[in-house]
């Protein structure tokens, strides 16, 4: 089975899941944060909403200079953060769709500037930077809807609001 | 490339993130919850600490029996036991997922209860989202009840507000 086989079908899933969080989320709480450390509310989804693109760029280009300016995505309004979310990952789907498995073992870097930060393989970049990451953080965002009495979908399971194992 | 091989690596790496953050749960505040909806910390951190059993359980069998008790609850009350009990089922997992060959891997197993399958699914797809993605996802709620419980946040996948730098 081609590796990109065995991936587009999780990758849907945890996307649609996502997707259904970021969905909730509620547009007059875009400024909330449940700590002063913490990031808004608004920022984290957005940042969920941008994490596919690194697929993308994973796969079609060899690395990724933070010197040349990462600028973080936050939406103002629910339209323009599902908006946001829908093409990074229609694009990133498109990438990953497209990429052979000698692709997905090639070499990718985070670099700033001269510097090279970390190198792994484009698989990982993928797996590890897109997959997890956007998991991570929409584990944290389902507590951030929780903190506000908005209702927690299902999402590996039943949560206290939706769901049943049977 | 057999699919443990390139699931070790990855395993490995996030097993290593978690067990920084269950090393940072708060003794005292085994049983805080952020609402009352939510899961107690102590609650959260031991089902962190159990979900690497779903790997064990595709190397030992096609099915895991909720009413026949098949699922390992990791009921522990302070920090050592959390972390013991952690590091048995990670290493557990560990030697269950490099013991497992593709061809196993594409069979299927199902989570049942009483006699019935709530769902089934290929191993590989147990190992991928029951286990390493849902455990990614308590991993991040937990990292907002350590920021909620003022305890500093480990680095994840980036610096957090309180270390790392990239």
């Amino acid at each position: 089975m081609a590796i990109k086989d065995a991936l587009l079908p999780e990758f849907d899933h945890e996307m649609a899941t996502a997707r259904k969080v970021i969905e909730r989320v509620p547009e007059d709480k875009f400024g909330y944060k449940p700590h002063d450390k913490s990031m808004t509310m608004g920022r984290l989804a957005s940042h969920i909403a941008e994490m596919p693109n690194w697929a993308t760029s994973g796969i079609t280009l060899d690395a990724l200079d933070l010197a040349g300016g990462y600028k973080p995505f936050e939406a103002t309004s629910r339209a323009e953060l599902l908006a946001a979310f829908d093409k990074s990952v229609a694009d990133a789907r498109t990438a990953i769709a497209g990429a052979s498995d000698e692709t997905l073992m090639k070499s990718w870097s985070l670099k700033n500037g001269d510097t090279t930060l970390m190198t792994m393989p484009k698989i990982a970049v993928v797996r590890t930077f897109v997959m997890n990451h956007v998991i991570h953080h929409r584990g944290q965002l389902s507590v951030y809807l929780r903190l506000n009495n908005v209702a927690v979908p299902s999402i590996y399971g039943p949560s206290a609001d939706e769901g049943n194992m049977g | 490339m057999k699919i443990s091989d390139s699931l070790l690596p990855e395993f490995d790496h996030e097993v290593g993130t978690t067990r920084k953050l269950l090393e940072r749960v708060p003794e005292d505040k085994w049983d805080w919850a952020p609402h009352e909806k939510s899961m107690k910390l102590g609650r959260l951190a031991c089902h962190v600490a159990e979900l690497p059993y779903f790997a064990t359980s595709t190397a030992k069998s096609d099915s895991m029996d909720f009413a026949k008790g098949e699922y390992k609850a990791v009921e522990a009350t302070n920090r050592q036991q959390l972390l013991d009990a952690f590091d048995q089922q990670a290493t557990d997992a560990r030697a269950a997922i490099a013991a497992l060959s593709d061809e196993e891997l594409m069979k299927p197993w199902s989570l049942v209860m009483d006699g019935k399958a709530l769902m089934t699914m290929p191993k590989a797809g147990v190992l991928r989202t029951v286990m390493m993605n849902h455990l990614i996802h308590h991993r991040g709620q937990l990292s907002v009840y350590l920021r909620l419980t003022d305890t500093p946040v480990p680095s994840i996948y980036g610096p957090s507000a309180d270390e790392g730098s990239m």
